[in-house]
């Protein structure tokens, strides 16, 4: 099960076949997107309606010449400078329940890596009820602020076509601490079952 | 099930009852009612039927 005939260019030429949807690019976002196109993947869908900020460049793969960009920009030319023949489809706008199912039609596997409760809810919800029915899988993030144990984040699968990371627990509250090792930590838990989900499906 | 662990309620319980006991915001709260997602404005008028399969899952911000 954990192991394949695959090498390492077989690997590559696997993930080069599928196209994951990124809801936010964020800190969860941002690095899941670099993981991602760093293995090979071969199309991601990013959305995100802001711009980068100067606080954002603690834990998001953002530079400082990027402050003031939209972030769907910003990243789709880092993502190509590692991987020029990465396909992308960018959105800068609001996800809602009206747009959220044809914004990632193309997609076999969704990753949401919003910010606020509610709207990780509402985009989890909406892709229970429209996406994962047509067969597309879903890893969402929730608890990983703060400077709490690294293993106390940990992949839950609620369901096979349903995945949730995090510590479950640890809420932003007025004062967030977010951090690069703890918010990368769930990130590449995301993008880690979104890789083995697409090598486990043969 | 809520966040993975198994819970009995009273027959006639609705969805916003059991998150009320959980004590969080339900507008962060996603709900699966044996198979179906429940939307917020439902939760109050979704009554459990017996045998009902609930699956609660109560989101946190951070990104």
């Amino acid at each position: 099960m954990y192991t394949t005939s695959w090498d390492q260019a077989g690997v590559r030429a696997r993930l080069r076949t599928v196209t994951v949807g990124i809801a936010g690019l964020g800190g969860l976002g941002s690095n899941v997107a670099v993981a991602l196109a760093r293995s090979g993947v071969g199309r991601l869908i990013l959305v995100d309606y802001d711009r980068v900020e100067a606080s954002n460049l603690n834990r998001q793969q953002y530079m400082r010449t990027d402050v003031g960009r939209l972030k769907t920009e910003a990243l789709a030319e880092y993502l190509q400078r590692i991987d020029p023949a990465i396909q992308l489809e960018s959105y800068a706008l609001q996800l809602t329940p009206a747009n959220i199912p044809e914004i990632f039609a193309a997609a076999t596997i969704v990753a949401e890596c919003l910010d606020w409760a509610e709207t990780k809810a509402m985009f989890v919800r909406t892709c229970l009820a429209t996406l994962v029915p047509r067969g597309v899988k879903l890893v969402a993030a929730s608890g990983l602020a703060g400077w709490g144990p690294a293993n106390a984040i940990t992949t839950h699968a609620v369901s096979p076509h349903f995945a949730l990371v995090g510590d479950l627990q640890t809420e932003v509250r007025a004062t967030p601490v977010l951090l690069a090792s703890r918010v990368g930590i769930a990130a590449l838990h995301e993008a880690h079952q979104i890789i083995r989900w697409i090598l486990e499906e043969d | 099930m809520v966040n993975g662990e198994a819970r009995r309620v009273p027959a006639t319980t609705t969805v916003a009852q059991v998150i009320e006991t959980m004590g969080v915001n339900a507008a962060t709260v996603v709900a699966e009612v044996s198979g179906t997602i429940i939307v917020p404005e439902q939760f109050a008028t979704t009554t459990l039927a017996a045998g009902a399969q609930v699956e609660l899952v109560r989101f946190v911000g951070g990104g």
